[in-house]
């Protein structure tokens, strides 16, 4: 018997082991070309905007090379107000946008509709900054009041900058949040990545009522006397598409890294409310404080 | 205040059925007359009054026939298979029929009578034989009662080669698998190639998939109700299997003829008995991998009315490697060891005639563990390594049902469920030393969660003469965890109505809670999973489901379902959106997305005949299986990973003689939902005031949606035959089964990788995903001998 089985179980195995691991080939549906619009208002300043294409998933390309030249309309509550300017590849207004203004920018590409529309937060004030401690000598912690505005559902953005005699422009600060941190869920991973070395959170925890934030201003690279010098905190009322924006961001950024063990992430997609494209075009308040003086002497 | 308001009303009703009927009770246990094995689901019939029964999961069986409309009490014993049996009775009497087997295929095909697909009460419910799973083709030798249940409608396979089942849309973890009446959590070996069970142990099987009685709780989708064989009380049988997979053994036999025996079954995955000394003569290192599972099952007849039964299960999973780098000076060791053990203790008392009562009390495990160690033996650089992740469900039950016959047209069946489970998600520990000094000694535990389910069920089954039958249930289940009670009603409503005595329309209306979550992995990669218990945070889901159904029987050998439902599941978990799946050892209620919506409807049709020469069923499924959570691909709604449209299986058996039976069988389905990106842009840096690209920018990637591209779609041919012969001491049989008979490359995995052509000097570079097919066409050969 063991001699019969012998004779069968080998060819067997060979042509197991040779039929083995097969490539099966699967086409992707046609890469997504659409128009991405990048764009930004505040208050008191004029609306500017990007607009360029996607383009196929491997091709690398000078997104700016992509531009996409026309006329964008600028409506206003509803009503026309202007064709935005182009110049340096860049989309602006001549109109300066106040809160509660509802924003609508529009073109045509290819005969579809591209839109975005946004309505300028109010601006929420920045009671006081109170400085409760040096925690390193480029690290400060504050404690910074606010009150929410129980009218609507608002979203935050907390950021701080400082200059320094060398620079010719303003750097990012790191801020992280301690015990009294009205961040929900995975909000603090949001905070202090790439460009976006802020504080994003919803009013979900603290809704219609003063908030008492307790932030640690960390200056990198710079040694006790050369930090915070012309150091300002931000306070923005901004949009929950943009608070999703980011959110989605940051997942899709990661998901662009392999987990060693259980293989990649999934591809997450970046909210937009580009309407039939993608992007952001995200709409903002802001108040700042310059906390400098306070800091200089701690 | 609120219990004596429904108890005190309830017993007042089932006195007054009790006075109000003048019947004979029949009652008693049916057997196989060789082995006096119980037979389950055997039908006990009366023509006249067309009132009948049938044994449950104990073989016993109790039936009211009214003495004052003056029938006849002749009833008829029938079971697939077997000679049919008829009896007169006269008074009240407990029986032990015993049944023959069909000695011949014409016998068999005469007399097997079965109970007809319109006259049972019930709807959504599968079963297959131990006979069935015979003929079926035998994948490396292996007989698998989840593949089985694959080919039927509405029960998918997962990935390619996977015992897992995915039952109307819901996960493996929504199905509760009993194995004699005590929970199993994992349920394959060999990475899902192979099912726990050694098929030659199991006595029967059945899975509900809706209409669900109220017995049954704790799981979302369906019910695996699998029992063991109890072992030949008559004489000494044993049976062995050589097979490309594994090698098994079943010895069975009295303890004390006619009143306890035994059942022994064995397997073991054997290549890595000689792949592990092979691979460390050959290179130092050693790499292995097996698995085993072992059932043992004795029970006692005390007397007539008492009866014990004490079964045990255990099996592993082991994969191991020793690697000693004598040119690097370093050695390391991995193991990895995962499976249930489960144990139960049940008594079976017929307190009368009308009441039968079994109780359990049993305990099941299921651990996952992997143990890393790596050291360096040069003398120069000193250092030691460990690693050890470890994960754990731990089960103690203590359950009583009770079965009450109350009248001809009416029995109830009513218990109560005790579990303790204690839970241990994911822990991992590392620890890291060089030159005696310690760099890392760290553990990132999950705390141990203890939590007790109880459930108390009431079911009433009636048949009316007006063609009206079905069975009205309500279960009640708590769930306490960290001083939290979760409360749950759960009506269980399933109603038949015979048109004509021929055409049966049924539908019905069950709520099920589920108090544990598996969590999966959601890339598309490699399949891991961790069990979790509900809590504060994580509550428990729950399911809704309606069906509505037609059954007949055509020509008397064909039996027909069509099959609609619609099920809606909440609380449903996922991980969130870019968390990495080995980041749940810590804090993992805060890494998973919870509030899940899960929407599935569909349409089933089987066709299946059941006896004679030609055997087999043809089945179909068309579905929609959604999911969707306020957190993933932006709330909106997505397809899920197995969401089926058409899923298609064909079984067809043929018994060519006595010594030789043929099968094959045909798999399709639409292929698996993925995420895969189609678009990239650049996202500009933005501060304040500015938009910024020249300063920095991030490319996105962007797909249709989740689970927005569909992989091939997959189909499969199998073909197997069974060659018996009676030898001197024995039969023996071999089995020769063709997997993937004309070899397509039905993909297991997939992967996205680049491509690079070159078109008129111009080189181009393409996004491509592969799918990886690992089960070409496998041929294989098992032999067995029983004796």
């Amino acid at each position: 018997m063991v001699k019969n089985l012998s004779k069968g179980f080998l060819p067997l195995l060979l042509i197991i082991n040779l039929s083995c691991d097969k490539d099966i080939r699967l086409d992707l549906p046609p890469t997504d070309i659409r128009p991405v619009v990048f764009g930004m208002a505040q208050t008191d300043k004029p609306v500017d905007l990007i607009v360029y294409k996607s383009y196929p998933l491997l091709e690398y390309t000078d997104t700016l090379d992509q531009n996409i030249v026309t006329d964008i309309s600028l409506f206003v509550n509803g009503n026309f107000q202007e064709i935005l300017t182009y110049r340096n590849k860049h989309y602006y207004s001549s109109y300066l946008p106040k809160t509660q203004d509802n924003l609508k920018i529009s073109f045509n590409w290819q005969s579809i509709e591209i839109s975005a529309e946004s309505i300028i937060p109010n601006k929420i004030k920045i009671d006081s900054i109170l400085f409760v401690k040096r925690t390193f000598d480029n690290q400060r912690v504050f404690n910074v009041y606010f009150a929410d505005d129980i009218r609507f559902k608002n979203y935050y953005a907390i950021t701080a900058d400082y200059n320094y005699i060398e620079y010719t422009e303003n750097k990012n600060a790191y801020l992280t949040t301690t015990s009294s941190s009205p961040l929900v869920g995975n909000e603090e991973d949001m905070s202090n990545y790439y460009d976006y070395q802020s504080l994003l959170f919803s009013d979900a925890l603290f809704n219609g009522l003063s908030l008492n934030l307790n932030i640690n201003i960390y200056a990198p690279y710079l040694n006790e006397d050369e930090a915070f010098v012309g150091v300002k905190l931000y306070l923005s009322n901004i949009t929950e598409d943009y608070y999703n924006y980011v959110k989605t961001f940051l997942k899709n950024q990661r998901a662009q890294t392999p987990s060693f063990f259980f293989g990649d992430l999934e591809y997450i997609n970046v909210h937009s409310n580009i309407k039939n494209g993608y992007g952001l075009f995200k709409t903002f308040s802001l108040d700042s404080v310059d906390i400098s003086q306070p800091l200089r002497n701690k | 205040m609120k219990f004596s308001k429904i108890i005190i009303p309830l017993l007042l009703l089932l006195f007054t059925l009790t006075l109000r009927a003048q019947n004979i009770i029949i009652s008693g246990y049916i057997s196989d007359s060789l082995s006096r094995e119980k037979l389950i689901g055997a039908h006990i019939w009366n023509e006249k009054s067309k009132i009948g029964t049938s044994s449950n999961a104990f073989g016993y069986f109790n039936l009211s026939l009214n003495k004052q409309s003056g029938i006849s009490s002749v009833v008829k014993i029938s079971y697939i298979g077997y000679a049919t049996k008829t009896i007169k009775i006269t008074g009240d009497t407990l029986l032990d029929i015993v049944l023959n087997k069909g000695k011949t295929l014409s016998e068999v095909n005469v007399t097997a009578q079965i109970l007809n697909i319109e006259k049972r009460n019930e709807i959504s419910t599968l079963s297959i034989s131990s006979k069935d799973l015979e003929i079926l083709p035998a994948i490396g030798g292996e007989r698998d009662i989840f593949k089985a249940y694959q080919f039927m409608p509405g029960v998918q396979s997962g990935s390619e080669g996977n015992s897992s089942l995915y039952v109307r849309g819901g996960s493996p973890d929504q199905n509760l698998v009993l194995l004699d009446d005590v929970p199993l959590y994992n349920i394959t070996h060999l990475g899902g190639f192979v099912g726990i069970f050694n098929s030659d142990a199991i006595k029967s099987s059945k899975l509900i998939k809706g209409g669900f009685p109220a017995q049954y709780g704790n799981r979302l989708s369906s019910v695996v109700d699998i029992r063991m064989k109890d072992g030949n009380n008559q004489k000494r049988e044993s049976a062995f299997t050589i097979g490309l997979i594994s090698t098994k053994l079943l010895l069975q036999g009295p303890l004390k003829k006619g009143k306890s025996s035994y059942m022994f079954s064995v397997r073991r995955f054997m290549y890595d008995l000689l792949l592990k000394p092979v691979s460390f003569l050959s290179s130092g290192q050693m790499f292995g991998y097996t698995f085993y599972d072992l059932n043992l099952k004795i029970n006692h007849e005390i007397n007539q009315k008492n009866h014990l039964f004490f079964s045990t299960y255990t099996g592993d999973d082991v994969f191991s490697s020793y690697i000693n780098d004598k040119d690097t000076e370093t050695k390391s060791k991995f193991k990895n060891r995962w499976g249930n053990s489960l144990m139960a203790i049940r008594w079976n008392h017929l307190y009368n005639t009308n009441v039968f009562s079994n109780t359990t009390l049993a305990y099941s495990r299921y651990r996952f563990g992997t143990n890393m160690i790596g050291e360096s033996t040069s003398s120069q650089n000193d250092y030691r390594m460990e690693y050890n992740q470890h994960s754990s469900i731990q089960d103690f039950t203590l359950k009583q049902d009770l079965e009450y016959n109350i009248a001809d047209f009416y029995n109830i069946k009513f218990g109560l469920t005790g579990i303790w489970h204690i839970n241990r998600p994911a822990e991992f520990e590392t620890y890291q030393e060089s030159a005696n000094q310690i760099l890392a000694d760290t553990s990132f535990i999950n705390q141990q969660i203890g939590s007790a389910e109880t459930a108390v069920y009431l079911e009433n089954h009636f048949r009316f003469k007006n063609g009206l039958s079905g069975n009205l249930g309500f279960r009640f289940s708590d769930y306490f965890v960290s001083n939290t009670n979760f409360y749950s009603p759960e009506p269980r409503i399933l109603l038949h109505y015979l048109i004509a005595g021929k055409y049966k329309l049924s539908s019905s209306f069950t709520i099920m809670k589920q108090y544990l979550h598996l969590l999966s992995g959601t890339s598309n990669g490699m399949k891991v999973a961790f069990w979790l218990p509900a809590t504060l945070n994580v509550p428990p889901s729950q399911s809704y489901q309606y069906t509505f159904g037609f059954a007949t029987t055509l020509h008397k050998q064909f039996e027909l379902s069509i099959e609609g439902f619609y099920k809606e599941m909440t609380d449903l978990i996922n991980i969130k959106e870019g968390i990495p799946f080995n980041s749940i050892n810590t804090d993992w209620e805060n890494k998973v997305e919870t509030q899940g919506l899960g929407t599935v409807y569909g349409t089933e049709f089987l066709l299946q005949k059941r006896i004679g020469k030609h055997t087999g069923w043809l089945a179909y499924t068309w579905s929609k299986n959604m999911r969707q959570f306020h957190s993933i691909n932006l709330g909106r709604a997505y397809p899920y990973r197995y969401d089926r449209r058409h899923d298609i299986s064909i079984v067809y058996n043929l018994k060519i003689n006595k010594k030789i039976d043929f099968s094959v069988t045909w798999v399709y389905g639409t292929g698996e939902a993925m995420t895969f990106p189609n678009a990239k842009f650049d996202a500009p840096f933005m501060s304040l005031d500015q938009i910024n690209f020249a300063s920095d920018h991030r490319s996105i990637y962007q797909s249709s949606g989740k689970n927005s591209v569909r992989g091939k779609a997959y189909h499969r041919l199998d073909i197997g035959m069974n060659f018996r012969k009676q030898k001197k001491k024995g039969i023996r049989t071999w089995n020769v089964s063709i997997f993937n008979v004309y070899n397509h490359a039905n993909p297991y995995y997939y992967t996205s990788g680049t491509a690079t052509s070159i078109t008129n000097g111009n080189i181009k570079t393409n996004v491509r995903i592969s799918g990886k097919s690992v089960f070409p066409i496998m041929p294989s050969v098992s032999y067995s001998y029983k004796f």
